[in-house]
């Protein structure tokens, strides 16, 4: 079971360990654009090194993401206790009306909320990760038979215990999953966050739709894309190592 | 009996603390904000500043009657009340927010008046009561004229022009020509999308179930095109057919180029893929054996079996997957208009790149009511399809 678990593991590791090579070889990426775009000028980004943006673009998702999973576990469990289920559907209602919500106009409104740069992207991002999240602590949380609740309470365990050491392992791979839609949501609307001055991958593209620059487009179109590819293979791997 | 006391307290719990956050912010937080030009820094104006005190004693009153309704009905009176409580508080914020922002500008032609934290706080405050009464109270007629009559009255009160003093109103003023244009062409560029992504997503989801060979790879093309941030897949576009236009004169013919419309429509159709495939997928994986043995039973041949026994099982949750998409890609819409495609993306850049908050308001905001109605009106269509009672004559007459 544990070894094949580890196989899994062997190509998202190699996968990780070619983007890193990658993003910090510009001079590969150089000469490919080179031969792609012959009549530009200026190949590559150059207000900021791919690997820098690389580096802004996942604090801007881990940070945003983790509050948001932080968040959105304890909503979830919070409306599932018997102190909390009065909440239930107002999590519920905003949870699936926040969704409706596109992720581009939400980074939008908190413009005039919080003003440009950094701080509004990681608020739009922390708002939005928080659904995903919360929608799947309530499913996983609601998943687990109340027969084993029974047992797990008729062996004298507290309610923290039942909820800590029974019921959270339990959705462990539901919430996981929903952790993942939330940082592959985050890193494609961190894209566009470079339009309010948030800096990461999106900035060449939007650099380069200004400037006319099919190249330097490229250069972040293609970092981005892979990124997300990469993320979305490593969660997943988590997911399918706990089954 | 303490028990049951204890329960319906617990129960009311949404009530006070909704109705608390409202009278508390309404009190301790600007109502309103206000900046003396369109691009200069806000102020904020509190409640008692800009309104009467008779309109904010109606505020806090029915904050009030709200939390006593919570504290003393019994269902089912309490979910009715309650529910006809919180749309009139809805209403009342925003109309006093039209009043407000009036009387402001009334003073100073130039300001730009929108409502701030502490009336968002207390229409969320109404929001959760209103979600809470409406999860109990099984009666959806008067859930849905009650919506729908609040619906009509906000309708009504921008219709004759009492929001009209609001900031993002006045930006919609100084632009209204161009904002029907770009909201025709941000409805025109989602409905393709969303219609090429049927045509060939229907056609793909149902391949993907009968075919199981085909299954995985057209699953993890599908994913994975939806995993790309949108703003990289429309840079991937932009090369590849920039290329094509300048090799094929016939494809300059047709329109394409390297930005605009032709990569806009091609990007939010793939994006629009997925869901439309998962869903057909699902849709015709679900269905029960017994009823296609049946129909085969009846001597059925397939092309019956497909259009009068599979198709109106499996087609409310392709709607459901058309549903998915039709609200993703009104918002990615937004993002196409970075690469020149128009839509009301258009005012939020345009709004971002001068600084000018209430344009990138009405960018936004247009798409939110935008996305909501997609979803509300694909919702409906959803649920008219899924076999209730009509549906069953339907089927029952062939």
């Amino acid at each position: 079971m544990k070894e094949r678990s580890l196989h899994g593991w062997i190509p998202v590791l190699l996968a990780v360990a070619a983007y890193v090579v990658l993003v910090h070889w510009e001079a590969a990426w150089e000469t490919v654009l080179k031969f792609l775009f012959p009549g530009e000028t200026n190949h590559l980004y150059t207000r900021s090194s791919l690997a820098r943006l690389v580096w802004e673009h996942l604090v801007l998702v881990t940070v945003a993401s983790g509050l948001a999973t932080l968040a959105g576990v304890l909503i979830g469990i919070f409306v599932t206790r018997s102190t909390g289920r009065s909440f239930r559907p107002v999590a519920d209602d905003l949870s699936s009306v926040g969704q409706t919500f596109p992720p581009a106009a939400v980074l939008a409104l908190a413009v005039p909320a919080t003003g440009f740069g950094f701080k509004p992207a990681m608020l739009a991002l922390f708002l939005y990760g928080i659904m995903p999240v919360l929608r799947n602590t309530i499913t996983g949380l609601e998943s687990v038979p109340d027969e084993t609740k029974d047992a797990a309470l008729g062996m004298g365990m507290r309610p923290w215990q039942l909820l800590l050491g029974v019921e959270l392992p339990l959705a462990l791979r539901v919430i996981i999953s929903g952790i993942r839609i939330t940082t592959v949501i985050n890193i494609g609307t961190a894209t566009i966050a470079a339009t309010i001055g948030a800096g990461g991958l999106g900035a060449p593209i939007v650099s380069g739709l200004i400037s006319h620059n099919p190249s330097i487009i490229l250069e972040g179109a293609v970092a981005a894309a892979l990124l997300a590819l990469l993320a979305d293979a490593v969660i997943e791997q988590v997911e399918r190592s706990l089954a | 009996m303490n028990e049951t006391r204890g329960g319906s307290f617990n129960r009311s719990l949404p009530v006070f603390a909704g109705t608390a956050v409202a009278i508390a912010s309404f009190l301790l937080l600007d109502f309103m904000s206000k900046r003396p030009s369109r691009i200069s820094g806000a102020s904020g104006i509190s409640a008692f500043e800009i309104l009467e005190p008779a309109e904010a004693a109606a505020v806090i009153g029915l904050n009030l009657c709200m939390a006593a309704a919570g504290l003393f009905l019994k269902p089912p009176a309490r979910q009715k009340i309650l529910l006809l409580l919180s749309c009139l508080s809805l209403f009342l914020y925003v109309f006093l927010a039209g009043r407000g922002a009036e009387r402001v500008v009334a003073d100073m032609p130039l300001a730009r008046v929108f409502p701030s934290t502490g009336a968002w706080l207390g229409i969320l405050g109404s929001a959760v009561v209103f979600s809470t009464e409406s999860s109990t109270l099984p009666d959806r007629f008067f859930k849905s004229a009650l919506s729908g009559l609040l619906l009509c009255a906000l309708a009504a009160l921008v219709f004759y022009g009492q929001l009209d003093g609001l900031s993002i109103m006045r930006e919609y003023a100084n632009r209204s020509g161009r904002f029907w244009q770009e909201g025709v062409a941000h409805v025109f560029l989602s409905a393709s999308a969303v219609g090429v992504a049927v045509l060939v997503g229907v056609p793909l989801g149902f391949v993907a179930f009968t075919r199981s060979s085909f299954e995985k790879g057209i699953f993890a093309v599908t994913n994975s095109l939806q995993t790309i941030p949108s703003l990289a897949l429309f840079g991937l576009l932009i090369s590849p057919l920039a290329w094509l236009s300048r090799t094929y004169p016939f494809f300059a013919s047709i329109g394409v180029r390297g930005t605009g419309s032709a990569p806009a429509l091609i990007a939010l159709s793939l994006y629009a893929l997925l869901p439309v495939v998962r869903n057909t997928y699902t849709a015709f994986k679900i269905i029960d054996p017994a009823i296609i043995d049946a129909g085969k039973g009846m001597g059925m041949n397939r092309l019956q079996l497909f259009s009068t026994v599979e198709l109106p099982v499996a087609l409310p949750v392709i709607l459901g997957g058309i549903r998915i998409a039709g609200v993703q890609t009104v918002g990615n819409t937004v993002v196409a208009a970075l690469i020149g495609a128009g839509g009301f993306g258009q005012f939020i850049f345009q709004g971002l790149g001068e600084a000018a908050p209430d344009l990138i308001l009405l960018g936004a905001i247009s798409t939110v009511l935008l996305a909501l109605a997609a979803d509300g009106l694909l919702g409906a269509l959803t649920g008219i399809a899924r076999p209730g009672r009509r549906g069953r004559e339907e089927v029952a007459r062939p």
